[in-house]
Protein backbone atom coordinates (compact mmCIF):
# COMPACT_ATOMS: atom_id res chain seq x y z
CA UNK A 1 0.00 0.00 0.00
CA UNK A 2 1.64 3.19 -1.40
CA UNK A 3 1.31 6.32 1.09
CA UNK A 4 1.54 9.67 0.21
CA UNK A 5 4.73 11.31 1.80
CA UNK A 6 6.64 12.90 -0.47
CA UNK A 7 7.75 15.75 1.30
CA UNK A 8 9.25 13.18 4.56
CA UNK A 9 10.88 11.40 1.60
CA UNK A 10 12.42 14.64 0.44
CA UNK A 11 13.45 15.78 3.47
CA UNK A 12 14.83 12.45 3.97
CA UNK A 13 16.84 12.26 0.96
CA UNK A 14 18.13 15.85 2.03
CA UNK A 15 19.69 14.97 5.27
CA UNK A 16 21.02 11.71 3.71
CA UNK A 17 22.37 14.18 1.05
CA UNK A 18 23.96 16.77 3.43
CA UNK A 19 25.54 13.47 5.85
CA UNK A 20 26.83 12.57 2.56
CA UNK A 21 28.56 15.80 0.96
CA UNK A 22 29.72 16.43 4.43
CA UNK A 23 31.38 12.45 4.67
CA UNK A 24 34.36 13.08 2.81
CA UNK A 25 35.82 15.70 4.96
CA UNK A 26 35.17 13.64 8.18
CA UNK A 27 37.60 11.39 10.14
CA UNK A 28 38.28 9.32 12.79
CA UNK A 29 40.46 10.40 15.27
CA UNK A 30 42.70 7.64 17.50
CA UNK A 31 44.73 8.96 20.23
CA UNK A 32 45.34 7.03 23.13
CA UNK A 33 42.14 8.15 24.97
CA UNK A 34 39.25 5.87 25.96
CA UNK A 35 36.90 6.54 23.02
CA UNK A 36 38.06 8.23 19.81
CA UNK A 37 36.74 11.03 18.58
CA UNK A 38 36.03 12.95 15.12
CA UNK A 39 37.88 15.71 13.01
CA UNK A 40 37.41 17.43 9.89
CA UNK A 41 39.48 19.11 6.82
CA UNK A 42 39.58 22.12 6.96
CA UNK A 43 42.23 22.30 4.96
CA UNK A 44 43.84 19.56 2.25
CA UNK A 45 46.33 18.33 4.72
CA UNK A 46 45.10 20.04 7.77
CA UNK A 47 42.12 18.52 10.09
CA UNK A 48 40.57 19.96 13.12
CA UNK A 49 39.12 17.91 15.92
CA UNK A 50 38.41 17.99 19.79
CA UNK A 51 41.99 18.88 21.68
CA UNK A 52 40.43 17.20 24.74
CA UNK A 53 40.07 13.65 23.52
CA UNK A 54 43.92 13.61 22.83
CA UNK A 55 45.86 11.81 25.14
CA UNK A 56 48.90 11.42 23.34
CA UNK A 57 50.82 12.80 20.12
CA UNK A 58 50.79 9.56 18.17
CA UNK A 59 47.92 9.67 16.67
CA UNK A 60 45.83 8.43 14.28
CA UNK A 61 42.69 8.72 11.85
CA UNK A 62 40.84 6.52 10.08
CA UNK A 63 38.49 7.69 6.36
CA UNK A 64 35.91 6.32 4.59
CA UNK A 65 38.27 3.65 3.55
CA UNK A 66 38.84 2.38 7.10
CA UNK A 67 42.27 2.42 6.59
CA UNK A 68 44.90 3.92 9.63
CA UNK A 69 47.09 6.64 8.99
CA UNK A 70 48.93 8.71 11.00
CA UNK A 71 48.85 12.11 11.66
CA UNK A 72 50.81 14.74 13.80
CA UNK A 73 49.80 17.64 16.16
CA UNK A 74 50.07 21.03 14.04
CA UNK A 75 49.00 22.84 17.04
CA UNK A 76 46.48 22.97 20.00
CA UNK A 77 44.01 25.67 21.51
CA UNK A 78 42.41 23.77 24.62
CA UNK A 79 40.80 27.14 25.54
CA UNK A 80 38.63 26.36 22.80
CA UNK A 81 38.90 22.70 22.79
CA UNK A 82 40.53 22.64 19.31
CA UNK A 83 43.80 20.58 18.35
CA UNK A 84 45.13 20.21 14.50
CA UNK A 85 46.33 17.35 13.00
CA UNK A 86 48.43 17.32 9.54
CA UNK A 87 48.19 14.32 7.35
CA UNK A 88 49.97 13.37 4.35
CA UNK A 89 47.75 12.07 1.67
CA UNK A 90 45.24 15.62 0.88
CA UNK A 91 41.62 15.32 1.79
CA UNK A 92 38.75 17.53 1.12
CA UNK A 93 38.18 20.54 3.16
CA UNK A 94 34.44 21.10 4.38
CA UNK A 95 32.70 24.63 3.63
CA UNK A 96 31.81 27.02 6.09
CA UNK A 97 28.52 28.26 6.60
CA UNK A 98 28.24 32.17 6.79
CA UNK A 99 27.40 33.36 10.91
CA UNK A 100 23.77 34.19 9.34
CA UNK A 101 22.79 30.48 8.85
CA UNK A 102 22.78 30.24 12.68
CA UNK A 103 19.32 30.89 13.43
CA UNK A 104 17.77 29.00 16.34
CA UNK A 105 15.05 26.36 15.31
CA UNK A 106 17.36 25.24 12.20
CA UNK A 107 17.79 21.80 11.66
CA UNK A 108 21.23 20.46 12.13
CA UNK A 109 23.09 17.60 11.91
CA UNK A 110 26.00 16.22 13.58
CA UNK A 111 28.58 14.21 12.01
CA UNK A 112 30.89 11.24 13.10
CA UNK A 113 32.84 8.79 12.51
CA UNK A 114 34.36 5.28 13.94
CA UNK A 115 37.63 3.56 13.95
CA UNK A 116 35.79 1.19 11.08
CA UNK A 117 35.47 3.83 8.79
CA UNK A 118 31.53 4.11 9.04
CA UNK A 119 29.48 7.18 9.44
CA UNK A 120 27.50 8.07 12.14
CA UNK A 121 24.77 11.05 12.70
CA UNK A 122 22.08 12.35 14.90
CA UNK A 123 19.66 15.28 14.37
CA UNK A 124 18.53 18.39 16.07
CA UNK A 125 17.46 22.04 16.01
CA UNK A 126 19.88 24.67 17.10
CA UNK A 127 18.37 25.30 20.65
CA UNK A 128 20.30 28.80 21.28
CA UNK A 129 22.23 31.03 19.68
CA UNK A 130 23.79 34.27 21.33
CA UNK A 131 26.32 36.64 21.56
CA UNK A 132 30.37 36.43 22.17
CA UNK A 133 31.71 34.59 25.46
CA UNK A 134 34.17 33.49 26.95
CA UNK A 135 35.13 29.37 27.84
CA UNK A 136 36.28 28.43 31.06
CA UNK A 137 40.13 28.14 29.93
CA UNK A 138 39.76 31.68 28.44
CA UNK A 139 38.87 31.04 24.99
CA UNK A 140 37.26 33.62 22.63
CA UNK A 141 34.46 32.34 20.70
CA UNK A 142 32.71 34.77 18.55
CA UNK A 143 28.46 33.22 19.25
CA UNK A 144 27.18 30.87 21.67
CA UNK A 145 26.12 28.10 19.65
CA UNK A 146 24.30 25.47 21.76
CA UNK A 147 22.59 22.50 19.48
CA UNK A 148 19.53 20.52 21.21
CA UNK A 149 20.76 17.06 19.80
CA UNK A 150 22.74 13.76 21.14
CA UNK A 151 26.41 13.99 21.43
CA UNK A 152 27.32 10.24 20.71
CA UNK A 153 30.58 8.41 22.17
CA UNK A 154 32.58 9.92 19.74
CA UNK A 155 31.24 12.57 18.62
CA UNK A 156 33.37 15.29 20.42
CA UNK A 157 35.25 17.39 17.42
CA UNK A 158 32.26 16.52 14.87
CA UNK A 159 31.30 18.73 12.42
CA UNK A 160 27.47 20.51 13.37
CA UNK A 161 26.11 20.82 9.64
CA UNK A 162 23.39 22.40 8.33
CA UNK A 163 20.11 20.30 5.82
CA UNK A 164 23.32 21.28 3.02
CA UNK A 165 25.91 19.92 4.89
CA UNK A 166 28.23 23.17 5.49
CA UNK A 167 30.07 23.39 8.45
CA UNK A 168 28.48 25.72 11.22
CA UNK A 169 31.06 24.82 13.89
CA UNK A 170 32.76 22.06 15.89
CA UNK A 171 30.51 20.20 18.71
CA UNK A 172 32.31 19.95 21.82
CA UNK A 173 31.10 17.66 25.33
CA UNK A 174 33.97 19.84 26.75
CA UNK A 175 33.25 23.08 26.82
CA UNK A 176 30.46 23.59 29.26
CA UNK A 177 29.01 21.37 32.28
CA UNK A 178 26.41 18.57 30.83
CA UNK A 179 25.66 20.10 27.59
CA UNK A 180 26.98 19.71 24.51
CA UNK A 181 28.19 23.39 22.89
CA UNK A 182 29.40 23.95 19.33
CA UNK A 183 32.82 26.62 18.60
CA UNK A 184 31.25 28.39 15.66
CA UNK A 185 32.71 28.29 12.12
CA UNK A 186 34.75 32.15 12.25
CA UNK A 187 35.82 30.79 15.94
CA UNK A 188 36.99 27.97 14.18
CA UNK A 189 38.59 29.92 11.19
CA UNK A 190 40.39 32.72 13.67
CA UNK A 191 41.73 30.01 15.91
CA UNK A 192 43.45 28.09 13.00
CA UNK A 193 44.86 30.99 11.51
CA UNK A 194 46.63 32.23 14.61
CA UNK A 195 47.59 28.88 15.29
CA UNK A 196 49.72 27.83 12.22
CA UNK A 197 51.07 31.74 12.38
CA UNK A 198 52.30 31.06 15.66
CA UNK A 199 53.58 27.81 14.91
CA UNK A 200 50.89 25.20 16.62
CA UNK A 201 50.91 27.29 20.25
CA UNK A 202 48.23 30.02 21.18
CA UNK A 203 48.43 33.16 22.67
CA UNK A 204 47.42 33.61 26.07
CA UNK A 205 47.52 36.13 28.12
CA UNK A 206 50.09 35.75 31.82
CA UNK A 207 49.92 37.30 34.98
CA UNK A 208 52.84 35.48 36.69
CA UNK A 209 50.98 34.07 40.08
CA UNK A 210 49.85 30.75 40.98
CA UNK A 211 46.43 30.72 42.59
CA UNK A 212 44.29 28.70 44.83
CA UNK A 213 40.26 28.92 45.39
CA UNK A 214 39.45 30.31 48.62
CA UNK A 215 36.15 31.10 49.85
CA UNK A 216 35.17 34.03 47.95
CA UNK A 217 38.36 34.53 45.49
CA UNK A 218 41.75 32.79 44.58
CA UNK A 219 44.77 33.16 46.74
CA UNK A 220 47.80 34.12 45.81
CA UNK A 221 50.35 31.43 46.53
CA UNK A 222 53.11 32.60 44.55
CA UNK A 223 54.68 35.41 42.34
CA UNK A 224 56.81 34.58 39.34
CA UNK A 225 60.00 36.96 40.29
CA UNK A 226 59.69 39.75 37.67
CA UNK A 227 56.80 39.22 36.14
CA UNK A 228 54.24 41.01 35.34
CA UNK A 229 51.89 40.50 38.98
CA UNK A 230 55.41 41.14 40.73
CA UNK A 231 56.53 44.03 39.05
CA UNK A 232 52.48 45.93 39.77
CA UNK A 233 53.53 44.94 43.41
CA UNK A 234 51.10 41.71 44.06
CA UNK A 235 51.58 39.93 47.19
CA UNK A 236 51.37 36.23 48.05
CA UNK A 237 48.54 35.82 50.72
CA UNK A 238 46.59 38.77 48.39
CA UNK A 239 43.25 37.29 47.40
CA UNK A 240 42.08 38.34 43.78
CA UNK A 241 38.08 39.00 44.42
CA UNK A 242 37.50 40.88 41.37
CA UNK A 243 39.03 41.53 37.73
CA UNK A 244 38.00 44.75 36.21
CA UNK A 245 35.31 44.93 38.57
CA UNK A 246 33.56 40.81 37.70
CA UNK A 247 33.82 38.98 41.13
CA UNK A 248 36.07 35.97 40.86
CA UNK A 249 35.12 32.55 42.55
CA UNK A 250 38.15 30.37 41.61
CA UNK A 251 41.15 30.32 40.10
CA UNK A 252 39.68 29.51 36.60
CA UNK A 253 37.49 32.65 36.74
CA UNK A 254 41.04 34.79 36.63
CA UNK A 255 42.35 32.03 33.61
CA UNK A 256 38.63 32.97 31.39
CA UNK A 257 40.50 36.51 32.12
CA UNK A 258 43.76 35.73 30.39
CA UNK A 259 42.42 34.65 26.55
CA UNK A 260 44.31 36.29 23.44
CA UNK A 261 43.19 39.73 23.80
CA UNK A 262 44.13 40.52 27.12
CA UNK A 263 47.96 40.08 26.04
CA UNK A 264 48.84 43.81 26.26
CA UNK A 265 46.11 45.10 28.47
CA UNK A 266 46.16 46.27 31.71
CA UNK A 267 43.23 44.69 33.97
CA UNK A 268 42.55 46.18 37.84
CA UNK A 269 42.77 43.23 40.28
CA UNK A 270 40.93 44.21 43.12
CA UNK A 271 42.55 42.00 45.93
CA UNK A 272 42.24 41.44 49.93
CA UNK A 273 45.49 42.20 51.63
CA UNK A 274 45.27 41.52 55.44
CA UNK A 275 41.71 42.25 55.18
CA UNK A 276 41.60 45.51 53.45
CA UNK A 277 40.59 46.09 49.51
CA UNK A 278 43.12 47.14 47.59
CA UNK A 279 43.30 47.61 43.62
CA UNK A 280 46.49 46.49 41.89
CA UNK A 281 46.63 47.35 38.18
CA UNK A 282 48.76 45.03 36.04
CA UNK A 283 49.83 45.11 32.24
CA UNK A 284 49.27 41.45 31.34
CA UNK A 285 51.93 39.61 29.23
CA UNK A 286 52.11 36.97 26.73
CA UNK A 287 52.66 33.38 28.79
CA UNK A 288 55.90 32.26 27.91
CA UNK A 289 56.69 29.31 25.99
CA UNK A 290 56.96 26.67 29.30
CA UNK A 291 54.48 28.03 31.77
CA UNK B 1 0.64 30.73 6.54
CA UNK B 2 0.70 30.69 3.12
CA UNK B 3 4.11 29.55 1.21
CA UNK B 4 6.25 30.67 4.40
CA UNK B 5 4.80 27.49 6.01
CA UNK B 6 4.03 25.17 3.52
CA UNK B 7 7.72 22.89 3.93
CA UNK B 8 6.37 22.32 8.24
CA UNK B 9 2.54 21.97 7.13
CA UNK B 10 2.98 19.48 5.09
CA UNK B 11 5.85 17.86 6.87
CA UNK B 12 3.14 17.52 10.37
CA UNK B 13 0.63 16.09 7.34
CA UNK B 14 2.72 13.58 6.12
CA UNK B 15 4.22 12.84 9.74
CA UNK B 16 0.17 11.83 10.14
CA UNK B 17 -0.23 9.94 7.15
CA UNK B 18 2.69 7.81 7.86
CA UNK B 19 1.77 7.15 11.57
CA UNK B 20 -1.65 6.33 10.33
CA UNK B 21 -0.62 3.41 8.16
CA UNK B 22 1.67 2.49 11.12
CA UNK B 23 -1.20 2.75 13.54
CA UNK B 24 -2.91 -0.02 11.35
CA UNK B 25 0.11 -2.58 11.38
CA UNK B 26 1.13 -1.39 15.34
CA UNK B 27 -0.45 -3.71 18.20
CA UNK B 28 -0.49 -3.03 22.06
CA UNK B 29 0.87 -6.04 23.80
CA UNK B 30 -0.13 -6.38 27.16
CA UNK B 31 0.62 -9.39 29.67
CA UNK B 32 -0.78 -9.53 33.20
CA UNK B 33 -2.17 -6.67 34.54
CA UNK B 34 1.21 -4.13 34.77
CA UNK B 35 3.10 -5.86 31.71
CA UNK B 36 3.06 -3.29 28.07
CA UNK B 37 4.27 -3.20 24.83
CA UNK B 38 4.28 -3.35 21.61
CA UNK B 39 3.61 -5.18 18.61
CA UNK B 40 3.42 -5.34 14.51
CA UNK B 41 1.31 -7.46 12.44
CA UNK B 42 4.18 -9.10 10.05
CA UNK B 43 1.65 -11.03 7.44
CA UNK B 44 -2.20 -10.20 6.97
CA UNK B 45 -3.21 -13.68 8.26
CA UNK B 46 -2.25 -12.76 12.06
CA UNK B 47 1.36 -13.32 13.00
CA UNK B 48 2.44 -10.88 15.39
CA UNK B 49 6.20 -9.86 16.00
CA UNK B 50 7.14 -8.44 19.49
CA UNK B 51 10.24 -8.35 21.57
CA UNK B 52 10.42 -11.96 23.77
CA UNK B 53 10.84 -9.30 26.78
CA UNK B 54 7.79 -8.45 25.90
CA UNK B 55 6.02 -11.85 25.55
CA UNK B 56 7.93 -13.18 28.46
CA UNK B 57 4.22 -15.41 29.56
CA UNK B 58 2.62 -18.05 27.54
CA UNK B 59 -0.13 -16.35 27.18
CA UNK B 60 -0.34 -12.32 26.34
CA UNK B 61 -3.50 -10.11 24.90
CA UNK B 62 -3.02 -8.41 21.79
CA UNK B 63 -4.59 -5.04 20.51
CA UNK B 64 -5.81 -4.19 18.08
CA UNK B 65 -6.13 -0.40 16.27
CA UNK B 66 -9.66 -1.45 16.23
CA UNK B 67 -10.09 -2.03 19.29
CA UNK B 68 -10.52 -6.04 19.30
CA UNK B 69 -8.77 -7.90 21.78
CA UNK B 70 -7.38 -11.12 21.46
CA UNK B 71 -5.83 -13.44 23.75
CA UNK B 72 -3.09 -15.65 22.36
CA UNK B 73 -0.40 -17.70 22.89
CA UNK B 74 3.04 -17.06 22.37
CA UNK B 75 3.94 -19.47 19.65
CA UNK B 76 7.65 -19.14 19.60
CA UNK B 77 10.93 -17.14 21.48
CA UNK B 78 14.25 -16.27 20.93
CA UNK B 79 15.67 -14.52 23.41
CA UNK B 80 18.73 -13.85 22.09
CA UNK B 81 17.28 -12.22 19.42
CA UNK B 82 15.16 -10.90 21.31
CA UNK B 83 11.85 -11.79 19.61
CA UNK B 84 8.70 -13.38 19.97
CA UNK B 85 5.59 -14.97 17.26
CA UNK B 86 2.16 -14.53 18.76
CA UNK B 87 -0.75 -15.54 16.15
CA UNK B 88 -3.96 -14.21 15.72
CA UNK B 89 -7.45 -15.32 14.36
CA UNK B 90 -8.37 -11.98 13.24
CA UNK B 91 -9.24 -12.50 9.25
CA UNK B 92 -7.19 -10.62 6.95
CA UNK B 93 -4.99 -8.01 8.44
CA UNK B 94 -3.23 -5.07 6.92
CA UNK B 95 1.26 -6.27 7.18
CA UNK B 96 4.36 -4.53 7.68
CA UNK B 97 5.81 -3.78 4.50
CA UNK B 98 9.75 -4.52 5.04
CA UNK B 99 12.35 -2.65 4.25
CA UNK B 100 15.61 -3.95 4.10
CA UNK B 101 17.74 -2.13 6.57
CA UNK B 102 21.09 -2.82 4.73
CA UNK B 103 19.79 0.15 2.14
CA UNK B 104 19.65 2.71 5.33
CA UNK B 105 22.33 5.65 5.17
CA UNK B 106 22.80 7.88 7.68
CA UNK B 107 20.85 10.60 7.86
CA UNK B 108 17.55 8.97 6.65
CA UNK B 109 14.41 9.97 7.98
CA UNK B 110 12.93 7.66 10.44
CA UNK B 111 9.90 6.81 13.12
CA UNK B 112 9.27 4.25 15.33
CA UNK B 113 5.45 3.78 16.66
CA UNK B 114 4.60 2.01 19.84
CA UNK B 115 2.87 2.70 23.71
CA UNK B 116 6.18 4.48 25.61
CA UNK B 117 5.06 4.81 29.32
CA UNK B 118 1.44 3.50 28.31
CA UNK B 119 0.65 6.35 25.95
CA UNK B 120 -0.92 4.59 22.95
CA UNK B 121 0.33 5.15 19.93
CA UNK B 122 3.15 7.66 20.50
CA UNK B 123 5.23 8.63 17.15
CA UNK B 124 8.96 9.55 17.66
CA UNK B 125 10.63 10.99 15.04
CA UNK B 126 14.61 10.72 14.17
CA UNK B 127 17.22 9.46 11.80
CA UNK B 128 19.19 6.64 10.84
CA UNK B 129 22.57 6.83 13.13
CA UNK B 130 24.59 4.65 11.35
CA UNK B 131 25.14 1.25 9.55
CA UNK B 132 23.95 -1.85 10.68
CA UNK B 133 25.68 -2.93 13.54
CA UNK B 134 27.33 -6.06 12.86
CA UNK B 135 28.39 -7.14 16.79
CA UNK B 136 27.36 -10.19 18.57
CA UNK B 137 23.93 -9.04 17.36
CA UNK B 138 22.66 -7.40 14.29
CA UNK B 139 21.15 -3.69 15.33
CA UNK B 140 19.62 -1.15 13.13
CA UNK B 141 20.71 1.95 15.26
CA UNK B 142 18.65 5.13 15.14
CA UNK B 143 18.98 8.70 16.58
CA UNK B 144 15.41 8.53 18.11
CA UNK B 145 14.39 8.90 21.56
CA UNK B 146 12.13 5.45 23.00
CA UNK B 147 10.82 4.75 26.13
CA UNK B 148 9.65 1.49 27.90
CA UNK B 149 6.85 0.22 26.20
CA UNK B 150 8.32 1.15 22.67
CA UNK B 151 9.57 -2.31 22.87
CA UNK B 152 8.48 -4.55 19.86
CA UNK B 153 7.04 -1.29 17.72
CA UNK B 154 7.60 -0.51 14.07
CA UNK B 155 11.25 1.12 12.95
CA UNK B 156 9.71 2.90 9.88
CA UNK B 157 11.64 5.04 6.88
CA UNK B 158 9.66 7.93 5.34
CA UNK B 159 7.72 5.63 3.03
CA UNK B 160 6.56 3.40 5.99
CA UNK B 161 9.07 1.12 4.90
CA UNK B 162 9.44 -1.65 8.17
CA UNK B 163 13.12 -1.44 8.99
CA UNK B 164 13.22 -3.28 12.18
CA UNK B 165 11.35 -4.01 15.78
CA UNK B 166 12.41 -1.44 18.57
CA UNK B 167 14.29 -3.49 21.33
CA UNK B 168 16.30 -1.65 22.92
CA UNK B 169 17.71 1.52 24.44
CA UNK B 170 21.64 2.09 24.45
CA UNK B 171 21.75 5.83 25.75
CA UNK B 172 20.17 7.90 23.64
CA UNK B 173 20.53 5.54 20.58
CA UNK B 174 17.46 3.61 19.42
CA UNK B 175 18.16 -0.99 18.67
CA UNK B 176 15.96 -2.46 16.87
CA UNK B 177 16.07 -6.29 15.41
CA UNK B 178 16.67 -6.14 11.41
CA UNK B 179 13.51 -6.86 9.10
CA UNK B 180 15.65 -9.55 7.50
CA UNK B 181 16.05 -11.18 11.05
CA UNK B 182 12.76 -10.79 11.66
CA UNK B 183 11.53 -12.39 8.58
CA UNK B 184 13.74 -15.20 9.26
CA UNK B 185 12.58 -15.86 12.64
CA UNK B 186 8.89 -15.35 11.44
CA UNK B 187 9.73 -18.05 8.41
CA UNK B 188 11.65 -20.79 10.65
CA UNK B 189 9.96 -23.98 11.17
CA UNK B 190 9.84 -24.82 14.82
CA UNK B 191 13.12 -27.25 14.77
CA UNK B 192 15.61 -25.30 16.70
CA UNK B 193 13.70 -22.47 18.05
CA UNK B 194 12.81 -21.93 21.67
CA UNK B 195 9.38 -23.08 22.21
CA UNK B 196 7.36 -21.04 24.39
Amino acid sequence: MAIETGALVALSDELVAAVERIAASVVAVEARSRVGSTGFFVQPQLIATADHALESDEVEVVRADGAAERATVAGRDPSIDLALLRVERAGTPVEFAPTDALRVGALVLAVGRDDDGDLAASMGVLSAVGGPWRTWHGGEIDRFVRPDLDLYARFAGSPLVDVTGRVLGANSGALARRQTLTVPGATLQRAIAELLARGGRTRRGYLGVALHPVDGGAIVLGVAPGGPADRAGVLVGDVIVAIDGERIDDADDVYARLGARSVGTTVALDVRRAGAPVRVPVAVAERPEHD
Amino acid sequence: MGDATAASHAFARELETLAQRLRAITVAVRVGRSGAGTGVIWTGDGAVVTNAHVAARPFVEVVLEDGRRFTARVERRDPRRDLALVRIDAGVLPAAVRRDPATLRAGELLVALGNPLGVPNALSVGIAHAPVADGRHRFVQADLRLAPGNSGGPLADARGGVVGINSMVAGSLALAVPSDDVERFVRADMRGAHAA
